[in-house]
């Protein structure tokens, strides 16, 4: 089998993986030792995009898509009969320079389905990392995928050329694990991403010592500086977005996650039996994303955004018609219209359709002048949902509007067109 | 009234200090882009400062740094009705710093900063889709005419990219390409200018025109991988054009594929969800190695979970 075919069988197996951004790391150049490649604390770049949506910035590849494990939900498991590939180490640091030369890529996202051991697989992808790092002066950026059951020397081996390591927590909870892949154990994800977490914590508490005595000598080795992230498998099991939410803000807090990433289990080739017949709609995806965002960045609580009305007709989850904020303040209208003039920061932020951003300008800008209903449009703020929270000197909305039975549906109407694209 | 012409930002910087310290006001002068300078003669900058007038009254004045960085932004930016317009509102904006305060940029609905921000905008927009849609062709052949004679020879492999950028930012996206690139021989070829990196040494030369490449053979590599990476199941074109507009398409080996790819989409899903599931036991039922190699596993995961404080210890 030629590099071609592999490269067609192995990224087709790599697909399924969200967590493949790239995104910010150290600043590093390649002025010093001639190589190639850069990074940057920013974002990494998206040079293509499919016509999924997605961004490429990565050479997404699994070095091989042989696996001795049979979890449901993958296109990979050993029962499936999908075609079967194996780069040598060679090929895929091949492609991976050969890509970047070009300005395909940012770098690497490479993971494996498991052959012979953890720690045999593990000693193979770190190995790629290794050879790109020290015989071809890569500087771009690497993502490996961790197997959790190797062991902690090639974890930490990883790390040192790794920008990020990954392990996939895959479901929401212990049970969905034991069922919907019986060979990956809960413990051992546990025990790798405490290790990573600690690695990652000594390497930059080493840099922060470093800077501070300006002795350089101070820094430990590296340790993936971009940190950690992780993935979950949405739709699989029964576990509903409260119980997503809570398992993702547990991963936060405990390993300080750079990201945890949703992926709706989408129709595959020959799929397993143990799935559900029917994939979730990806607009559930798309909320679960904008719901950790309001939670990681502007302090909601999980209670605050899934529905937790008694008798409700889908208790814990998030509204898929209207997004998270905007569902927050239909549930809370008293709180609403909301005085832009007057109103902490922290209030305006809670306003549908105003961010961060925006919320900064707005109470920047009235202490210059008060604010007027033209600044918002100026702002380009979506007034048509707008209009109906806030107030300004010359702007008070209709109370009777907020207080309408049908409130809601003034949105979901405007959305429902929407709507149907993602399902 | 005073008339300038003016090329670049550090020109435009000289003669904004002059104008300022001279105390004249923005409606006193006029900009003209450079192709002009013929019509009007550029006042001299001796002849602003007027010995009879004092100079204004704190003589140096401190401009926010964020300002000027965002003006040498604008600067790159080409306005096709008015090439000359950026300057006088950047002149216009730091008169009203230097006598209204710095909270003048705060004004966002204000038309002058709005201006600025847009082109910084447009700007910040266009090196950033550079810096992600110029493709590199590996060339074999060297006789690129275009190609700085230095940095082609001697050298294996060599590296070109043509590319049209919106606004003048060759110079300013170099450095980039520099940083990243810095062991390979490259040139980047635009209509506005041209960036050559020798491994060694960056050189800056005039613009050309569209240059005849040859494909790159690897080329199918990465459009293999484009079809492959795509998920049928997920079409959203809409977000892709919106990402990845389509005059952009030009320089992307992988945009013929797109075609394909959408046209495809449905049927393939359709497929995927209509084909039977696979029994989840079929390579245990068929293989005893399988099977044993996932019992052990299965076996370690029971074991591991029952240390610590597991309720359901096996007895
Ligand atoms: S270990 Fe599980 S998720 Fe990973 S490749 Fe194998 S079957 Fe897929």
């Amino acid at each position: 089998m030629d590099v071609l075919q592999k490269l067609e069988i192995l990224a087709d197996a790599a697909k399924y993986d969200a967590s493949c951004a790239s995104s910010g790391t150290e600043s590093r150049n390649s002025l010093k030792n001639q190589g190639i490649g850069s990074t940057s604390p920013g974002m990494g770049i998206c040079h293509s995009y499919t016509p999924d949506g997605r961004c490429i910035s990565l050479l997404k590849i699994l070095l091989t898509n042989f696996c001795l494990y049979e979890c449901a939900y993958c296109v990979n498991r050993t029962s499936s009969n999908v075609p079967r590939a194996r780069f040598s180490i060679d090929e895929v640091v091949n492609l991976t320079m050969e890509f970047y030369k070009r300005n395909y890529i940012e770098g690497l996202f490479l993971s494996s389905g498991i052959i012979k051991s953890a720690d045999y697989t593990m000693e193979q992808v770190v190995a790629v990392a290794r050879k790109l790092r020290l015989e071809h002066r890569f500087g771009g950026y690497i993502h490996l995928k961790t197997i959790p059951e190797a062991s902690p020397e090639l974890l930490a081996e990883a790390g040192l050329y790794a920008d990020r390591l990954s392990i996939n927590v895959e479901l929401p909870s212990e049970t969905s694990l034991k069922r919907l892949a019986p060979e990956k154990n809960a413990q051992s994800i546990v025990r790798s991403m405490a290790n990573l977490s600690s690695g990652i914590e000594e390497y930059k508490e080493s840099k922060k010592l470093a800077r501070k005595k300006a002795n350089k000598k101070l820094i430990a080795p590296k340790f993936s500086p971009s940190g950690q992230s992780t993935q979950m498998i949405v739709g699989a099991d029964t576990s509903n977005d409260a119980i997503i939410l809570r398992k993702a803000s547990q991963l936060y807090q405990s390993f300080k996650m750079k990201r945890v990433y949703y992926s709706a289990f989408s129709p595959i080739p020959d799929a397993s039996s143990e799935l559900p017949l029917k994939s979730p709609p990806l607009v559930r995806e798309h909320r679960l994303y904008q719901a950790d965002w309001l939670l990681r960045f502007y302090g909601y609580g999980i209670d605050e955004l899934t529905d937790v009305t008694n008798d409700s007709p889908s208790p814990g989850m998030l509204s898929l018609d209207v997004d998270p904020k905007l569902a927050w303040a239909i549930r809370h209208r008293d709180a609403f219209p909301v005085d832009l003039n007057r109103a902490d920061f922290e209030t305006i932020l809670r306003v549908p359709g105003i961010g961060v951003i925006n919320a900064r300008r707005l109470v920047a800008q009235r202490k210059v002048a008060a604010l007027r209903y033209q600044d918002l449009s100026k702002l380009r703020l979506p007034i048509e949902k707008l209009k109906y929270f806030v107030t300004t000197i010359d702007h008070h909305p209709k109370p009777t509007q907020l207080d309408a039975a049908n409130f809601s549906s003034l949105f979901i109407a405007q959305k429902s067109q929407q709507m149907n694209l993602f399902e | 009234m005073y008339s300038f012409s003016v090329t670049d930002f550090d020109g435009w910087r000289t003669i904004a200090r002059t104008l300022l310290q001279a105390n004249v006001a923005p409606s006193n002068v006029s900009w003209q882009p450079p192709e002009q300078q013929g019509l009007f003669s550029p006042s001299s900058l001796e002849a602003i400062i007027d010995p009879a007038k004092p100079v204004s009254s704190s003589g140096t004045h401190t401009i926010p740094r964020e300002f000027l960085q965002r003006a040498k932004q604008a600067a790159c930016f080409s306005d096709i009705k008015d090439s000359a317009r950026k300057w006088s509102i950047l002149y216009s904006l730091l008169w009203r710093i230097v006598n209204d305060g710095k909270e003048t940029l705060l004004l966002t609905s204000d038309p002058e900063v709005r201006y600025l921000d847009s082109m910084c905008k447009a700007v910040s927009r266009d090196k950033h889709k550079m810096k992600a849609f110029v493709r590199f062709q590996q060339v074999v052949n060297h006789d690129v005419e275009v190609v700085s004679p230095e940095s082609a020879e001697g050298n294996a492999e060599y590296y070109v990219a043509w590319f049209e950028p919106s606004h003048a930012i060759i110079e300013s996206v170099a450095p980039f390409f520099v940083k990243r690139f810095t062991g390979m021989s490259w040139s980047i070829l635009t209509p506005g200018g041209c960036a050559h990196w020798d491994t060694a040494q960056l050189t800056l030369s005039e613009g050309v025109v569209k240059p005849d490449i040859d494909t790159d053979a690897f080329d199918i590599f990465w459009k293999a991988y484009y079809r492959n990476i795509f998920n049928p199941a997920r079409l959203k074109e809409q977000a892709m054009r919106s990402e990845m507009p389509k005059k952009y398409w030009q320089y992307l080996p992988e945009a013929t594929c797109i075609k394909n790819l959408t046209r495809g989409a449905a049927a393939i899903t359709a497929q995927m969800i209509d084909a039977p599931a696979t029994n989840s036991n079929r390579a245990r039922d068929k293989s005893q190695a399988v099977a044993q190699f996932q019992d052990t596993l299965r076996l370690n995961n029971r074991i591991d979970q029952t240390t610590g404080t597991s309720t359901d210890k096996p007895r």
